[in-house]
């Protein structure tokens, strides 16, 4: 299976009137064929920063991409020009946004907003984009004759299986879906979720997969970055990840999931908060939340270590078994 | 819908009946006795008194006020009392003239405010934005009465493009006539529509379905004019509307000043000759003229915004 969609030392930041802004500081991430790749992090950690640089939709001023290169079947989206990056916008890569209540327009249908892709990327004629796209809607599950019906028309999952119709319409090699479920309620979340791995399947459409979600992952996806502060702090498949977590992070996150068979009188959160983007520390940028912290940590920034198979940490102790520190299981 | 509308045209009744109170009031409290203003310097005490017995002068104020209200709803708008004239007839043509006044300057301000705001917007602290907040200021502060002057001043007096004032018909002299009258008449708005188009579409351009829009890979300017415009046309079109008011009241100096035979000119010569008939008759026709652009507003609205077409549909499935 080849590399689709490679991403090499990706920077990003923000330059705003209060300063500069580190989003994205050197990502390193690929994503093969019919792949699901789920990102995991805190709200501010870059997840929407990366996804929203993949699609070259970044505000610019004040965003600003400072290096790195995204590859996308050999070329860097970053190098394109703007006629050659919409074509890939929509027909190659789609996005599904966070919030189903405010990504569509609202004084349009949602046959043409499905229609209006379908237009865009195929030489079709409109009736036949039309057709395409009440397929479409009957194809995540909304009968056809609702093409015609405005947005406030639509209950939240509704308006989320419209947005995905909208992705999927032109059968783009990879979809980007930013926290797909969570502005929906947890039942509507299970048909979402359960509905968008049909497709996958059906189409063989790699899939980014944003959230924060650790159980969605685990269900969902082959492979899992977690997210830190603008930096992956532990890769590995989804296997890797849940058997043998090494980042002490990774290993919050985990701990911080309340556990049904324990009697657990309280939540165990991760301490403290991600440290400011404008004012990152010298080291790790994990360090004053870590309980397994060192002196070397606050003055030396740590590399991706390798930890067998595909698995990477981005910790000085990722050899040794810190999960065993936290004293459970 | 159509109930809608129907519901529309009876708020005529209340706006008439309180716009006329208004306007007999203060005439009423205004210096003159009309049988005077009629007859002339030379009438007789004797014959004045007759006159206002014979116009219904004398009786009380309530009285006379029904009575034009009465005369009103059979259509009849009286009487002039300066040429004896039916003033329906003369305030027709009239009226028509100052909807070819009104209507020019709306269509000037919408046409020249809107792609300049939209520009503004998307081209946001560069110069020609800057450049266009401060003239739209400029525009929106200056008084008709003097922007209206120095337009004279400078396009018909120095350059001598335009003529200074009148109107002439027939198609190429209508239309070089109109152009300082409707260009006055219309800066306020086309400032205020410009200003209100720039920050309604800044507010749209942040919306996540203009991501949505941008992510399917459409061409800029087809984001910016079926993404971001319409959906930026709502509170415009509320601006235009309430804007057309202001524009009938700025109509009445801009038609003084450009001697535009309109209703305008017309209601201030019949305030200095207190012919009360006059006056309230362009006052009705006003109120009703102004009663149908705010309902046509309303139903743009409808036009624009889908959630609102669905608030009139009674009929839903």
């Amino acid at each position: 299976m080849g590399k689709l969609l490679e991403i090499k030392d990706l920077r990003v930041q923000f330059e705003t009137s209060d300063g500069i802004v580190k989003a994205l500081n050197g990502i390193d991430i690929s994503l093969d064929e019919g792949m699901t790749l789920g990102l995991v992090g805190e709200t501010g950690a870059g997840k929407t920063t990366l996804a929203k640089s993949i699609m070259r939709i970044i505000p610019q001023p004040p965003g600003k991409i400072m290096s790195g290169e995204i590859l996308y079947g050999g070329s860097d989206i970053l190098k394109m020009d703007i006629n050659e990056i919409r074509n890939i916008r929509g027909r190659h890569i789609s996005m599904i946004f966070q919030d189903p209540m405010t990504s569509l327009n609202p004084v349009m249908t949602v046959g043409d907003q499905i229609a209006e892709t379908i237009k865009t990327h195929e030489k079709m004629s409109a009736v036949e984009a039309t057709r395409k796209s009440c397929e479409m809607l009957e194809l995540v599950g909304i009968k056809a004759d609702r093409a015609g019906d405005y947005p406030h028309q639509f209950s939240g999952g509704m308006k989320q299986r419209v947005v995905i119709a909208i992705a999927l319409a032109c059968n783009p090699k990879i979809l980007i879906a930013d926290e797909p479920t969570t502005a929906l309620d947890v039942t509507i979340q299970a048909q979402v979720l359960e509905m968008m791995q049909n497709l996958k399947r059906k189409f063989n459409t790699a899939t980014i997969l944003i959230t924060h979600d650790l159980g969605v992952v685990a269900q969902t996806c082959e492979k899992a970055a977690i997210i830190y502060a603008g930096e992956i702090v532990e890769y590995g498949t989804v296997h890797e990840i849940f058997k043998d977590m090494r980042h002490p992070y990774t290993i919050g996150l985990m701990n911080s999931i309340p556990k049904i068979h324990m009697d657990e009188k309280r939540l165990h959160p991760i301490e403290g908060l991600m440290p400011d983007p404008m004012a990152l520390p010298k080291g790790c940028n994990f360090c004053d939340r870590c309980r397994f912290a060192m002196e070397r940590c606050k003055t030396e920034e740590p590399s991706m270590v390798e930890a067998g198979g595909e698995h990477m940490v981005r910790c000085f102790r990722a050899m040794e078994n810190l999960r065993g520190g936290y004293g459970d299981e | 819908m159509l109930r809608y509308i129907l519901k529309r045209f009876l708020f005529v009744i209340p706006v008439l009946l309180g716009a006329t109170l208004l306007v007999f009031t203060i005439m009423e409290f205004t210096p003159g006795d009309p049988a005077k203003i009629i007859l002339g310097n030379e009438a007789t005490e004797a014959d004045i008194a007759n006159l206002r017995e014979e116009m219904g002068l004398d009786d009380p104020f309530v009285v006379r006020y029904v009575r034009f209200v009465g005369n009103m709803l059979r259509g009849d708008l009286g009487i002039s009392y300066r040429n004896n004239l039916d003033v329906s007839d003369q305030i027709i043509q009239r009226l028509k003239n100052t909807m070819i006044l009104a209507g020019a300057a709306v269509f000037i301000a919408v046409l020249i405010g809107i792609p300049v705001g939209i520009i503004s917007a998307i081209k946001q602290y560069t110069i020609f934005d800057n450049v266009v907040m401060m003239v739209t200021l400029f525009l929106a502060a200056s008084p008709v009465f003097w922007l209206g002057l120095m337009l004279v001043i400078i396009f018909a007096l120095k350059l001598g493009i335009f003529p200074a004032a009148g109107m002439k018909p027939g198609f190429p002299d209508m239309f070089i006539c109109l152009v300082l009258p409707a260009f006055t008449l219309s800066s306020n708005t086309m400032a205020t529509i410009a200003r209100t188009t720039r920050a309604s579409m800044l507010e749209v351009v942040r919306q996540d379905y203009i991501d949505t829009a941008r992510a399917k890979g459409l061409k800029e300017s087809t984001i910016t004019v079926r993404h971001m415009l319409k959906n930026a046309l709502i509170p415009i079109v509320t601006m235009i509307g309430l804007s057309f008011g202001g524009l009938l009241g700025g109509s009445v100096v801009t038609e003084s000043i450009f001697a535009w035979p309109g209703v305008g000119r017309f209601v201030v010569e019949s305030i200095n000759f207190k012919d009360t008939p006059s006056v309230l008759a362009s006052v009705v026709m006003l109120s009703i003229f102004s009663t149908f652009v705010n309902l046509f507003v309303d139903l743009l609205y409808a036009f624009v915004d889908p959630r609102i077409k669905s608030q009139y549909q009674t009929k839903r499935r």
